[in-house]
């Protein structure tokens, strides 16, 4: 075995060394608030190593294989997470999670190398236990808030419903290998899969892989779960849990399922309509901020599949770029509610009227950041959106482009009644005047610069872009 | 003509309206090389327009507003007289008879308005009724209008008589019954004018104010201006300068048609004479054998009614205000009701998000049954 | 630095400047300042366009720059200029010139006021000077962005409804644009080649017949939703009456336009076939625009209302002429949107002036105004007058040529709908006088009235500037109109061909 090998899982190896110091740091330091800044320069650099030192390759024959693009949806997850962190600082330092600090940190973390693996994974068992680490921990860290009722409640309605997912993702699986005899993603994708069968297995894998993406109609967890967690965690969920899904959804259907290719397209196309509408309709009801988010993220999630049913390279390389915009955008507004709801404790839309009064700049980075999902220029989020439509339109679906333009619209009404609540609407007691702490002033700033410039460097997409591949 | 005085002289008498007229004498060779038709409908309009300027104006009491009618009926004249025309040489003659009275009836109409501004301006009304025996007080004024009265009655030797008298030519040769109509015109013509005239320099002397007398020079200078030359510019050989096809010709006068337009003018003058110089009865009684005919005439036929009916009862109410609603309670309305539909549909599928999460579940099971069922047995792949 | 491009640099810099500025009157000065040096930068291009046309260049479009932005769409940002976009450009110079005069005592938020305004400014002027389809939309759509809170915080009556109305259904509009627009980048190689979302090389090629069936009406209705095209128009009304001063200025003078401008400029060009195809649906819409907003602002009582209705009405004429397919009627839309864009802003200014003093909108309300201040009277008089096209003013230039190039169309269809937009003139005429005589003339209704003030300086610096510029056009239109006959010259080389 060449050990020299191993620097190409490097991403989980730094990792699991992270975890590793924050178990010891845990048992030696006694102010555990001073782990805080430990384990988030140690993710900061882990982040900036991602970067160099890269290789391609594969490992435990075939098992395990990356690629630049790999790397990149890597590093991608890696930016949103360290800005996750970033937020999650001032929430940590709380007395009440004084206890909990460094399983914060272990939980995350495990959970990122689970979804790590899930996107390096070569067959399907690897990718099966990518999956599993990635939810498990995940279903903890819903429930952190251990004395609140609906925490707690969020983490069971996880967990049962990521069990009972992942046990038809599992038939699936073993179907597949029942059917070709194999597990291993570059044997599958040659095979040529026409066969009932496997159009059952594909429909089962789907299903469970929709669920980790809120996709309609596998969607009914995410409301009341991102309600109920912490909202650190549901920014985390709505957005790195999300997108590693979607990165490796994107990549299975264009590998291994590229032969069903006519089948998964069709099904992506109901499912995508179902998506935007069901997120819109149900976002325009909602108080809460977090359900808010909630079902504009399952919108999004709608408006990605239209990248995705854009076949070509084309496609690929704009659910990444849009993956990345979405990244800086949903964690710029989810970075303000948390801000706001560490100091106030308000999570409802009726408490954000007025808001510009007392705390202009977080209005206005609210407002961006939901410019941005909307897609307005000239903030990436148009760009993004834009260019998802331009992959769908290449394949001639011009009525779910039109369709998709349309939930577009109605998602800028709701996110307009947020805005008009922070900039328009009077409030007499408006949430006093916040003075956020370092750590969350310099994650919002890191969203704000991503989502402005993001869509003027051509050369960021063209990177992408010639990264991706199609069918 | 409830404008200043000055601004009727300028816009009423000689120029603004006669826009028309100008407009169809300059497209002449169109209408009548192209069509000739439309010079007929244009020669039937301005007959009736003259003939009923001239009844409505024979019943009117503010002087301004007889003046209004009399500027009307004297276009009426010279459309017709367009409307008759020929193109080219002798042919042309009502071209260039139109645009002769066209040049004399400025004189002597801007002559009259500015004379009964004058009167205006010493008697402080414009009511007929409350005028008389002005001739003593204010000569200038009264010689002034003499003369216009004369002119525009087609007295020879003043202007109107020679412009007019072309017309009458012309409407002869073209159709006898042109020529009829205009004939009783220039006698009401006549009559009206002295009957403004007889009403206001002659008649009982009513109260005043203050002492009528006649403007200032720089009012009456104009006066004595414009009734020298209503005088003398019915001599102008106009047909020498304005014609059909720019080439001039000779125009000889037609003694069978001058003396009886003559002689009805004289008629018509004789008759207000008779009913005016001083107060009399005869007035009345005429009225009331006219009956209820005078009464539409009186009110001018009702035409401002009906414009003002189309314009409210029929614009306003039937277009604009059914539009105006329409705009707002169903253009508007679609818009609304879409955002109305979006939001009622948000509300009642909110139940599907029940918080149990066996609902969720059985959800998710029936969402894999239905790809199942489309993808493998409906779709055949 | 190309001149161009400095149109976007100059208003972002003056936002820039704004967002560090804390003192209200450091704050309207910097508006202003920034703002004048973008309107004689507009009158400098003005004569740098003339000089190069002067010294013999006659491509199509001049100082033309463009930048690979994302090479694998080939999306460019692609910028150059007309005859047309030149003239355009001077418009919206005027406009938000005159706009932030006349905003001059906005006291509440006073500097994010002028920065929405200026970032609003700056989508037009981005849109104007575009060439490339992606580019152009971007600009587009980042015009609509500051509308809802321009409408929302500052505007007036029922401003919540308005500004959602206004801004859904105007993204609603530029939702079918957008499909329009990626309709047109996928057939712009039908003969192979590369796509493109550059106008210009968009306009050699000749996009399938099938697909333009499908796309003309999706570009065209998305770009009429801002032009107010019936019946999509209905954002008009409540929007120009809710907003404020400046912004209604703005938004009926100038952005009304960009629908003109893109439906002229995308849709007309580039599918010539289709256009002429379906030209007769559009016309019967536009044409019923015009007579529909003329005749609907006869029974409003409400100043802001009118003129929202007589937006309707000139813009649709814009459509109408544009609708027409020959150079006469082509330039007449182009001179319809310069005139009626400064003559709404000039109505808006007055309005909200009067407003201002009198407290009100409602012309029952009003009377005997030409006493007590005789200059807004005037001006008001003056705009009405180039409402109902009096010669001597924009209005009828415009309205002229339209009904000139109207009337070459020889078939019946034509002759009837030309007629009917010929009578609005009548329909205009009343609307507008029957106001000034009730507002301005006759008695006074309301004593408190007498005490109002007349205009102060900084009213009376973009009246003024307006009022020059509509007599300026009415007396000597004809190096605009040479302008943009030359500039025509393309597209109806791409018509003739259709004929052929």
């Amino acid at each position: 075995m060449d050990f020299n090998q191993f620097i190409i899982m490097k991403h989980e190896l730094l990792l699991t060394i992270t975890v590793m110091v924050l178990l010891v740091a845990e048992l030696t330091i006694n102010d555990k608030k001073r782990i805080i800044p430990i384990a988030i320069s140690l993710f900061g650099l882990h982040t900036a190593l991602g970067f160099f030192w890269n290789e391609s390759g594969a490992l435990f024959g075939g098992m395990y294989q990356t690629s630049e693009l790999i790397i990149l949806m890597k590093n991608i997850l890696n930016i949103g997470v360290f800005i996750v962190l970033l937020q999650s600082a001032n929430w940590l330092r709380k007395p009440e999670n004084f206890n909990k600090i460094s399983e914060y940190f272990i939980l995350l973390f495990s959970t990122l190398i689970g979804m790590n693996f899930m996107i390096s994974s070569g067959e399907f068992l690897m990718f099966y236990l990518g999956l599993e680490l990635a939810t498990i921990p995940m279903a903890a860290l819903v429930a952190y808030n251990t004395f609140n009722q609906k925490s707690a409640e969020a983490g069971v309605k996880l967990i049962l419903s990521a069990a009972f997912s992942s046990g038809i993702m599992l038939f699936g699986i073993s179907l597949f290998y029942g059917q070709f005899g194999s597990t291993y993603f570059q044997e599958l994708g040659m095979i040529s899969m026409d066969t009932p069968l496997a159009i059952l297995a594909l429909i089962f894998f789907l299903s469970g892989l929709s669920f980790k993406i809120s996709l309609v109609p596998f969607h009914l967890w995410t409301a009341d779960v991102y309600e109920g967690a912490p909202v650190n965690i549901t920014s985390y969920l709505s957005v790195i849990s999300k997108g590693a899904a979607v990165f490796i959804l994107t990549i299975l259907l264009f590998t291994i399922f590229k032969t069903m290719v006519e089948v998964w397209t069709n099904i992506i196309y109901i499912i995508a309509i179902l998506t935007m509408t069901i997120g819109n309709l149900f976002a325009i009801r909602q108080q809460n901020i977090k359900r808010f988010l909630a079902f504009s993220s399952i919108a999004q999630a709608g408006f990605i599949l239209l990248g995705i049913i854009g076949t070509s390279s084309l496609g690929m390389a704009t659910v990444i770029y849009f993956m990345l915009i979405y990244i800086f955008s949903n964690l710029g507004a989810f970075g303000v509610v948390s801000v706001i709801s560490d100091y106030s404790g308000k999570e409802n839309i009726d408490d954000y009227n007025g808001l510009y009064h007392s705390n202009p700049k977080l209005s206005l980075v609210m407002m961006l950041s939901l410019f941005s999902l909307a897609g307005i220029p000239p903030i990436a989020g148009f760009f993004g959106k834009f260019f998802l439509f331009t992959a769908a339109a290449e394949q001639g679906y011009y009525w779910l482009v039109l369709i998709a333009v349309i939930n577009a619209t109605i998602s800028l009404y709701y996110y307009l009644i947020v805005v008009k609540a922070m900039f328009i609407n009077k409030n007499d007691t408006p949430i006093a005047k916040i003075k956020s702490d370092n750590y969350a002033r310099f994650a919002l700033v890191i969203c704000v610069v991503g989502i402005f410039i993001i869509g003027f460097f051509g050369s960021l997409f063209e990177y992408i872009n010639h990264l991706s591949f199609g069918i | 003509m409830e404008g200043p005085t000055p601004v009727s002289a300028l816009i009423h008498a000689a120029t603004m309206v006669v826009a028309g007229v100008f407009l169809i004498a300059r497209l002449f060779p169109i209408f009548a090389i192209v069509a000739p038709n439309a010079l007929e409908v244009v020669a039937v309009i301005g007959g009736f327009s003259s003939i009923f300027a001239a009844v409505i104006a024979c019943t009117q009491t503010d002087i301004k507003r007889i003046l209004a009618f009399s500027t009307m009926s004297q276009i009426g004249y010279m459309m017709l007289a367009l409307g008759v025309s020929g193109y080219g040489a002798e042919a042309g003659l009502g071209f260039m008879a139109s645009m002769f009275h066209l040049f004399t009836h400025a004189m002597f109409k801007a002559l009259l308005f500015l004379g009964a501004g004058a009167i205006i301006h010493a008697i402080h009304t414009n009511n007929l009724s409350e005028m008389g025996n002005l001739r003593k007080y204010m000569p200038i004024t009264h010689i002034t209008f003499l003369i216009a009265c004369l002119a525009i009655s087609g007295i020879p030797p003043f202007a109107g008589f020679f412009s007019k008298d072309e017309i009458l030519v012309a409407a002869y040769n073209h159709n006898q019954i042109y020529f009829w109509v205009e004939w009783i015109v220039a006698g009401l013509t006549a009559f009206y004018m002295f009957r403004l005239y007889f009403g206001i320099f002659w008649g009982k002397e009513k109260k005043y104010e203050h002492t009528p007398h006649d403007a200032p020079f720089s009012m009456t200078f104009p006066l004595i201006f414009l009734a020298i030359a209503s005088a003398i510019v019915g001599f102008i050989p106009f047909s020498n300068f304005v014609t059909s096809d720019g080439l001039p010709f000779d125009i000889q006068m037609h003694w069978e048609i001058a003396l009886p337009s003559i002689g009805i003018a004289i008629f018509g003058i004789i008759v207000a004479f008779v009913f005016y110089k001083k107060e009399s009865d005869l007035p009345n009684r005429a009225v009331a054998s006219f009956g209820s005919f005078y009464k539409y005439a009186l009110n001018k036929f009702y035409f401002d009614e009906l414009y003002l009916f189309v314009a409210k009862k029929v614009i306003f109410k039937r277009f604009s205000s059914p539009i105006a609603w329409f705009d707002r309670h169903i253009i508007d309305a679609t818009m609304d009701g879409v955002a109305t539909i979006t939001n009622y549909i948000a509300l009642k599928i909110k139940g599907l998000q029940s918080g149990q999460l066996q609902q969720y579940a059985s959800v998710f099971v029936s969402g894999v049954l239905l790809l199942i069922v489309i993808f493998i047995y409906l779709i055949s792949v | 630095m190309d001149i161009l491009t400095s149109f976007i640099l100059i208003p972002v810099l003056t936002v820039l400047a704004l967002l560090f500025c804390k003192e209200l009157k450091n704050i309207r000065v910097i508006a202003a300042v920034g703002m004048t040096i973008q309107l004689l930068q507009a009158i400098r291009l003005v004569f740098i366009y003339l000089a190069e046309r002067a010294s013999g260049n006659d491509s199509e479009m001049i100082l033309k720059k463009s930048y690979q932005w994302f090479e694998s769409i080939n999306i460019q940002y692609a910028v150059g200029v007309d005859g047309i976009s030149v003239l355009m450009i001077l418009l919206t110079g005027i406009i938000i010139f005159t706009g932030i005069f006349t905003s001059w005592k906005m006291e509440y938020l006073t500097k994010e006021f002028f920065i929405s305004l200026i970032v609003l400014a700056t989508g037009v002027f981005g849109f104007f000077i575009s060439l490339d389809l992606f580019t152009l939309f971007l600009f587009y759509e980042l015009a609509v962005l500051p509308m809802y809170l321009l409408i929302g915080i500052w505007g007036t009556g029922k401003k919540e409804y308005a500004a959602m109305k206004l801004t859904l259904m105007l993204m609603g509009g530029s939702a079918l644009l957008l499909v329009g627009l990626l309709g047109i980048y996928f057939n712009s190689a039908p003969d192979g080649g590369q796509l493109t979302f550059n106008i210009l090389e968009i306009a050699k090629v000749t996009i399938p017949i099938e697909a333009q069936r499908f796309f003309f009406p999706l570009t065209f209705i998305g770009f009429g939703v801002l032009g107010a095209l019936f019946p999509f128009h209905t954002w008009s009304p409540d929007g120009h009456a809710s907003a404020p001063t400046a912004v209604s200025m703005l938004h009926a003078g100038v952005l009304m336009k960009l629908g003109g401008y893109g439906a002229f400029r995308v849709a007309m060009y580039l599918m010539p076939e289709a256009a002429n195809e379906m030209a007769w649906i559009f016309i019967i819409l536009t044409s019923t625009s015009v007579i529909y907003g003329a005749l609907g602002a006869i029974v409003q009582t409400d100043l802001k209302y009118i003129n929202a209705y007589s937006s309707v009405s000139h813009c649709g004429l814009v459509l109408f002429a544009v609708l027409m397919m020959n150079q006469t009627a082509f330039d007449g839309a182009i001179l319809q949107m310069l005139s009626h864009g400064l003559m709404t802003a000039l109505f808006f200014a007055l309005i909200g002036m009067i407003y201002e003093r009198t407290g009100t909108r409602d012309i029952k309300k009003m009377g005997g105004l030409m006493k007590v201040m005789p200059f807004l009277a005037v001006a008001y008089v003056i705009a009405g007058f180039a409402s109902l096209g009096l010669p001597g003013l924009s209005g009828f230039v415009a309205e002229m040529t339209i009904f000139v190039g109207a009337f070459q169309n020889e078939d019946t269809f034509h002759r009837i709908v030309t007629i009917i937009a010929v009578s609005s003139i009548v329909v205009t005429a009343v609307y507008i006088l029957r106001v000034v005589g009730k507002i301005l003339l006759g008695p006074m209704i309301d004593e408190k009235h007498s005490l109002i003030s007349d205009a102060v300086w900084h009213e009376k610096i973009p009246i003024f500037v307006l009022l020059f510029t509509i007599i300026a056009m009415g007396i000597a239109p004809l190096w605009m109109s040479d302008i943009i006959w030359e500039s025509l010259g393309p597209i109806v080389d791409k018509l003739v061909m259709l004929t052929n």
